[in-house]
C-alpha cells in the first residue's frame, strides 16, 4: 500500500466535533488527522465513549464538524451544502452496526436496492431490476431475495443488504462502523470475507471502526487506537500488532483474550486503572494521565503531540506519548 | 465425574410451544456437572439453547411458552425440579445465582444501588437491616467498586456499564451462593473492563469455593477462564471436553469450525489467514428439526448416515465426549 507517495484518497486534518448536551459539551471528536489510501482499509478501535461512532459519521457527514476539514480525493467536503454533498455521497457511503435499523422494514430489498439508483439516476430505468439481481449476486443473495422484506432475514443476510446498497454506486470509500458485532462468529467471518473480497473486486478504502481488536487486526492495513476524542497511536497493523507503544494501546491489547489452549497462553495484562475520564471534562495535558501507570508531571501539565517513530513504506508509526519525547 | 458435584443436571429437557398443541426441546438431554471452584463454560452460537439451559436451571421459564418435559436438576442433593416455586424462590440467588447479560435490564433503576444489594441479603436471610447494610458494603468492596459508601446511595444510571455489573455481581454474590451462573456477563462491556469482570469473577469463584457456568460466545473467553468446555448446537450438548483438550483437539466438526472462524494471528506463521474460514449457512430454527444430526447440513464431513438419525454423545477419553458418526468411526475425523 504505497499511500505515503500518491495523494491520499480521504486526508482528515484537526477534525472536530462537540455534542452539546444539558450537562455540557461532550469532546467527542477533539483534534483528529489521518490520512486514508485508496484501497486501503483503515482499522479505528478504542472503547465505548471514546468517539470513534461520532468520527464516522463526521466522514460522511451525517455530523456537521464544528472545525477542521475533511479533504476527499482533494476536496475539502466538510463545509458542503446539503446539495453539494449529494455528488460526494456516491462515492463514501456508510454501513452500521444494525442492518435492520438501517433498512426500512416496510420496503422490499428491491425497493431499498433501487434506491440509490434512483437517487443518483443511475443506470436505465428498465436496466435497474437487472442492476439489483447482480449486486444481491455479489453479495452471496440469490435473485429471490429481492421480493422479500428485511424481517424476512437472518441479521447476517440483513448486514448483506446493507452492504450491498452501500456498494450500489460503487463508491471509493465505506466507513463501517462495527459491521459484524452483532453477528454470531461463524457469520461474522462470512462477512468479513464479504467485505474483503468487494475491497479486492472494486479497489474500494474502508474505514472500518470497531471495539473488537482481532476482527480490525484480520481487516485493517494500518490501525488507529482512539482515547476521549483523540487519536493516541496510529501504525501499520504487523508494527501496532508487534509493538504497541502507547501505554493505552498496551493495555488494550493485553485485554484481548485469545482463543488458544490454556497452557500456550502467557498472559502479561496490564490493568487499568480506575474508570474512563468524562469526555465533558476530559484530564489536563495527556488525557490518558489520571490512568497511566508510566505517569510522570509532564503529562499533567502537557498534551504529547502524535509524533512519528518510526517511517515505513505501509505508513508512519506515530504515537502521542511524552515517553518516547526523545525520539 | 466425582460425587463432589456441586450441580449436576441430568438428561434435562424443556420445551417451547408451536401452536396449541405442538412442542419442540430447546434443550434436549443436556447433562452437565459442576465443581466446587471450577468454572464450566457454555458456548454456542445464539440460538443453539445456552440461555434456555441457563433458565431451565434457574427453574426460570417463560411461561406457558415452555414447560419441563423431562430431567433432574440436583443441587446439593436436592432435585430442584421436583421443588415448589415458594421453595425454589427461597434457593434462587441464595445456593444457585444468576447474572444476565446487560446488567441495565436487571437492576431497578428507581432503587440506589447500594438498597438493591440490602434487598437481596435481607430477602434471604435473617439479619437486622444495620447487620445488612454492614455486609452490603462489605460486598462493594469485595466486588471492587471504588468509594463504597459514595455509590452505594446512588442510582443505576450513575454508573458506568462496569460499574453496574459490578453491582449485578454483588447482588448475585449477596448470599454466598455455591453456584454461579454467568450469562454472557460481559458481552456488553468494553475489552479492558471485561477482563476486570472476569477476573473478579474467577477470584470469588475460588474465594467462596463457588461452581459457576459461563455462558459465552467468545472462545477466547472459554479459553482464558474456563476448565471445561461444552459445546451446544440446536439444544443438544455436542461436545464436551477440559479447556486444554477442547483447544488443543477440538473434536466435533462444528467445534472445529467455530474455533478456525475466530479472527486472530495463526501461532505457527504469525501472521493472519488469508481467508477466514466461514461456517456456510445459519443455526436452523429448533422447531424445523428433522431427524439426523443437525448440524449435518452446514458439516464439511458429513455422510449419508448423518441425516438419517441422531448420532449419541460418546465419551472419547476419559473427560470428553462428543456427538458426531464421522468423529466416532474407528479411523474417522480425530
Amino acid at each position: 500500500m504505497n499511500h505515503v507517495a500518491a495523494a491520499p484518497l480521504l486526508s482528515v486534518r484537526n477534525l472536530v466535533k462537540y455534542h452539546e448536551t444539558p450537562d455540557g459539551k461532550v469532546h467527542a471528536v477533539d483534534g483528529i488527522s489521518f490520512e486514508v489510501a485508496a484501497g486501503e482499509t483503515l482499522g479505528i478501535v478504542g472503547e465505548s465513549g471514546c468517539g470513534k461512532s461520532t468520527l464516522g459519521r463526521t466522514l460522511v457527514r451525517l455530523h456537521q464538524p464544528d472545525d477542521g476539514c475533511i479533504a476527499f480525493q482533494g476536496q475539502d467536503i466538510s463545509r458542503l451544502s446539503r446539495r453539494a454533498l449529494r455528488s460526494v455521497r456516491r462515492d463514501i457511503q456508510m454501513v452500521f452496526q444494525d442492518p435492520y435499523a438501517s433498512l426500512n422494514p416496510r420496503r422490499m430489498v428491491r425497493q431499498i436496492m433501487t434506491e440509490p439508483f434512483d437517487v443518483h439516476a443511475a443506470g436505465r430505468r428498465s436496466e435497474r431490476a437487472g442492476m439489483v439481481d447482480e449486486l444481491l449476486g455479489r453479495v452471496g443473495l440469490h435473485p429471490d431475495h429481492a421480493d422479500r422484506y428485511p424481517h424476512e432475514f437472518s441479521g447476517g443476510q440483513r448486514q448483506r443488504i446493507a452492504i450491498a446498497r452501500a456498494i450500489a454506486l460503487e463508491p471509493r470509500l465505506v466507513v463501517c462502523d462495527e459491521p459484524v458485532s452483532a453477528l454470531d462468529v461463524s457469520i461474522q467471518a462470512q462477512i468479513i470475507n464479504l467485505l474483503r473480497r468487494l475491497q479486492s473486486e472494486s479497489h474500494l478504502a474502508y474505514v472500518f471502526i470497531s471495539h473488537d481488536l482481532s476482527v480490525v487486526g484480520y481487516l485493517a492495513d494500518r490501525i488507529a487506537v482512539m482515547y476521549l476524542g483523540e487519536i493516541v497511536e496510529i501504525a501499520p497493523k504487523p508494527a501496532l500488532w508487534a509493538d504497541p507503544l502507547h501505554p493505552y494501546t498496551q493495555a488494550l491489547f493485553s485485554a484481548i483474550p485469545v482463543a488458544r489452549p490454556p497452557s500456550e497462553v502467557r498472559r502479561r495484562r496490564l490493568p487499568l486503572a480506575g474508570e474512563l475520564p468524562s469526555p465533558m471534562n476530559p484530564p489536563s495535558g495527556c488525557r490518558f494521565h489520571t490512568r497511566c501507570p508510566y505517569v510522570m508531571p509532564k503529562c499533567k501539565a502537557e498534551a504529547p503531540a502524535l509524533s512519528t517513530i518510526q517511517r515505513g513504506t505501509a505508513g508512519d508509526h506515530k504515537v502521542a506519548c511524552h515517553l518516547f519525547a526523545a525520539h | 465425574m466425582g460425587s463432589e458435584k456441586l450441580l449436576s443436571v441430568h438428561k434435562l429437557r424443556t420445551e417451547f410451544r408451536s401452536g396449541r398443541t405442538n412442542w419442540f426441546p430447546v434443550v434436549n438431554e443436556v447433562d452437565l456437572d459442576v465443581g466446587p471452584g471450577e468454572t464450566l463454560a457454555v458456548v454456542g452460537e445464539s440460538g443453539c439453547g445456552k440461555s434456555m439451559l441457563a433458565r431451565s436451571i434457574m427453574r426460570l421459564l417463560p411461561y406457558p411458552a415452555a414447560r419441563y418435559a423431562g430431567g433432574q436438576i440436583n443441587l446439593d442433593g436436592r432435585d430442584l425440579m421436583r421443588l415448589p416455586e415458594a421453595e425454589m424462590r427461597r434457593i434462587r440467588g441464595k445456593d444457585v445465582s444468576m447474572i444476565f447479560q446487560e446488567p441495565m435490564t436487571s437492576l431497578n433503576p428507581l432503587m440506589t444501588v447500594g438498597r438493591q444489594v440490602v434487598e437481596s441479603i435481607l430477602e434471604h436471610e435473617r439479619c437486622t437491616a444495620a447487620e445488612a447494610n454492614r455486609r452490603a458494603l462489605d460486598l462493594f468492596e469485595l466486588v471492587g467498586i471504588p468509594e463504597a459508601p459514595r455509590r452505594f446511595d446512588q442510582y443505576p444510571h450513575h454508573l458506568s456499564g462496569g460499574m453496574r455489573q459490578r453491582i449485578v455481581i454483588a447482588i448475585a454474590l449477596a448470599c454466598r451462593p455455591k453456584v454461579l451462573i454467568a450469562d454472557e456477563p460481559t458481552t456488553a462491556l468494553d475489552v479492558t473492563i471485561q477482563a476486570q469482570v472476569l477476573e473478579l469473577i474467577d477470584r470469588l469463584k475460588k474465594d467462596l469455593g463457588m461452581g459457576v457456568i459461563l455462558i459465552t460466545h467468545d472462545l477466547g473467553v472459554v479459553a482464558e477462564w474456563a476448565q471445561r468446555v461444552m459445546v451446544m448446537y440446536a439444544g443438544r450438548k455436542v461436545e464436551e471436553a477440559d479447556a486444554e483438550t477442547f483447544f488443543r483437539f477440538p473434536a466435533h466438526p462444528y467445534s472445529r469450525a467455530l474455533l478456525a472462524s475466530v479472527p486472530q494471528p495463526d501461532v505457527s506463521s504469525d501472521g493472519w489467514p488469508e481467508v477466514l474460514p466461514e461456517i456456510p449457512g445459519t443455526v436452523p430454527p429448533m422447531d424445523k428439526l428433522g431427524p439426523g444430526c443437525a448440524f449435518a447440513a452446514r458439516c464439511r464431513s458429513a455422510s449419508n448416515e448423518c441425516s438419517v438419525a441422531t448420532p449419541p454423545l460418546t465419551s472419547i477419553n476419559k473427560t470428553g465426549w462428543v456427538a458426531c458418526f464421522q468423529v466416532n468411526h474407528p479411523g474417522g475425523l480425530a
